[in-house]
């Protein structure tokens, strides 16, 4: 843990809790745009393009100017708008992201808490985000938002059985929910080589969780309008999008402390590993992004309840098997 | 006030009251229906306080909750089922309508 | 560690979110507000598990019942005419059924007030040992439970197949 400088709790508490969730924002923020900037410059070169040049080298400041932008757009709202939730949405899409860094393990001891439940944490986030999520679109009343919406919700409900039934593999073999377990369960070998199967099945779950590419049909540019977030403009847009890259930030970092080791790693010291991991699964997935076309709607969660499913069961199977006769209890 | 029993049994005993408002009042059967879930929630409530502070096992109650939660679940799924296929063939979803036995 | 006003604090905006939560739930006039308003009860009864050292069931709480019945309710909503309005009862029957939920309060807490509770508060429950009790004694009340969310399913599918085969 942070030494603590201070003796009195109070002090110290706030101070701790202060500093970690201004670190938490602000990393988050920053980590948004660096995302948004990739994204650009990995679509721009697939297609043999080269994105953003103008705004400093190779386009860095790029992000910068375009949230500049979206600061002073002006804020449309919809005439006839359930004003509040309609306000609210945005923020309860966002919130429940940030709190799930709270058990994401970047060092050795640098976790905000070590909680009992470990992951599910950012599961159950997840859960109150994709409700908001749908709040967001209907509140918009508009149809397209409305129908954007619902789909969107549909799919998260649907990918997020495979998604915790891949985890549960791992789970077993550690025997604990915490992160820090998880992590040092994986020094001698990872558990991407332990479970290949389940690493494939929560990388597809994880596409279809955060609405990335090629399950990406709610938000699609050329579908429905803009989905959920067509009545939304300026800052409040901005603030969807920081929600869905943080999110796949977030699913990265769960897919590299959970399959392939954390933090942990030979010279460089825990952080970096952690993300030069994270970074790695984030640039798959946006390689993924540009590389398959989009499934349509029912193709999609049919690909999860027909597909995802049966393999993730088929998976924790053979796991508890192999669990049972060759790990000592 | 966290750390005393009473306050739970109060937020329950609320929460129950609020929801046997909600289930003899509404015309709405999903209404009733969402008003039943609160009951249930003041329920599990009422089984993890009583755990917590008692000489009961905490872990005991947490699993009966967690059995009610999921049991919760499957009922709440057959109702809303039964509720869309009256809805299909009455076109309405208030208790007043569903007088017929039959069909 | 956590100072106690700090927990206070909290554990007060869980209580104020579920009451009010509650209150709205049973007095908005729209189904969909209702079941938003459910939504945030349950998000408030999922604070107040953590501190009753139910960590794991609070999650459960979340993913279950905001993530999948609440979910289920507003889809049931939006198939069957979602500009619907809940319907008030009239308002005899109001009044009677508040008095009615009234006098369950009051009873409820007379005699909670009235009783001398000791102080006495178990540690966090684990999720080891509530596995460890699910596949002992609970074994099977678990394998009962399983086989009544199958047979949900089962029906479910069966009878909002029914307009297809006609």
């Amino acid at each position: 843990m942070i030494p603590v400088f201070l003796k009195t709790p109070w002090v110290s508490e706030a101070l701790k809790a202060g500093f970690w969730g201004c670190f938490a924002t602000g990393f988050v923020s920053a980590n948004a745009l660096f995302l948004v900037w990739l994204e650009r410059k990995v679509s721009a070169r697939i297609q043999r393009r080269r994105g953003p040049i103008i705004a400093g080298p190779e386009g860095i400041f790029q992000t910068v100017l375009d949230s500049v932008k979206l600061f002073t757009k002006e804020l449309v709202l919809p005439r006839h708008g359930k004003t509040f939730l309609y306000l609210l949405a945005p923020l309860l899409v966002f919130a429940p992201i940030i709190v799930s860094f709270i058990v994401i393990p970047a060092g050795k001891n640098l976790i905000i808490r070590d909680l009992n439940i470990g992951f599910l944490l950012i599961f159950a986030m997840s859960s109150v985000s994709f409700f908001s999520l749908f709040l967001g679109g209907w509140s918009s009343h508009n149809k397209y938002s409305a129908l954007g919406g619902i789909r969107s919700v549909a799919q998260n409900i649907a990918y997020e059985i495979p998604l915790l039934l891949s985890v549960m593999g791992v789970v077993l073999l550690t025997g604990s929910l915490r992160m820090t377990e998880i992590v040092s369960a994986q020094s001698r070998i990872w558990f991407v080589l332990v479970q290949p199967l389940a690493f494939g099945i929560f990388f597809c779950a994880m596409l279809g969780e955060t609405n990335r590419a090629p399950f990406d049909l709610p938000e699609a540019e050329s579908e429905l309008v803009a989905g959920y977030l067509t009545e939304y403009s300026g800052m409040r847009f901005a603030l969807f999008f920081l929600a869905e890259y943080t999110h796949v930030f977030l699913g990265s970092a769960l897919a590299s402390t959970l399959f392939l080791g954390g933090w942990q790693g030979p010279l460089l010291p825990g952080p970096a590993w952690f993300l030069i991991k994270t970074y790695s699964v984030v640039l798959v997935v946006m390689w993924v992004r540009w590389t398959f076309p989009r499934l349509r709607s029912d193709q999609l969660i049919l690909f999860s309840w027909k597909v995802l499913i049966p393999l993730a069961l088929l998976n924790l199977l053979v796991t508890a098997l192999g669990a049972t006769l060759f790990l000592q209890p | 006030m966290s750390q005393s029993l009473p306050a739970y049994l109060l937020l329950s005993a609320f929460l129950f009251g609020a929801g046997i408002f909600g289930v003899l009042s509404r015309k709405n059967i999903i209404a009733v229906l969402i008003s039943l879930e609160l009951i249930l929630n003041a329920a599990n409530l009422n089984f993890v306080a009583f755990g917590h502070f008692t000489q009961a096992d905490a872990a005991r109650s947490q699993i009966i909750a967690m059995f009610v939660i999921a049991t919760a679940a499957g009922e709440i799924c057959v109702a809303l089922s039964v509720v869309i296929l009256f809805f299909r063939k009455t076109r309405s979803v208030l208790i007043d309508d569903a007088r017929e036995l039959k069909g | 560690m956590i100072p106690h006003i700090v927990r206070e604090t909290v554990f007060l905006y869980f209580a104020a979110l579920t009451v009010a939560g509650a209150v709205l739930t049973v007095s908005l006039n729209r189904v969909l507000h209702n079941a938003i308003a459910l939504a945030v009860t349950l998000f408030g009864i999922a604070g107040l598990y953590v501190f009753l050292g139910a960590e794991y069931l609070a999650v459960i709480q979340l993913i279950v019942y905001i993530g999948a019945i609440a979910i289920v309710i507003v889809f049931a909503i939006m198939l069957t005419d979602p500009a619907q309005t809940a319907l008030r009862s009239g308002t005899r029957k109001t009044l009677a059924s508040l008095i009615a939920a009234g006098a369950w309060v009051f009873l409820v807490g007379a005699s909670v007030l009235n009783t001398p509770w000791s102080r006495q508060a178990s540690p966090e429950v684990s999720v080891q040992e509530l596995g460890t009790h699910l596949l002992g004694w609970a074994a099977l009340p678990f394998e009962i439970v399983s086989l009544i969310l199958l047979v949900t399913i089962l029906g479910a599918l069966l009878a909002s197949g029914e307009r297809n085969e006609s």
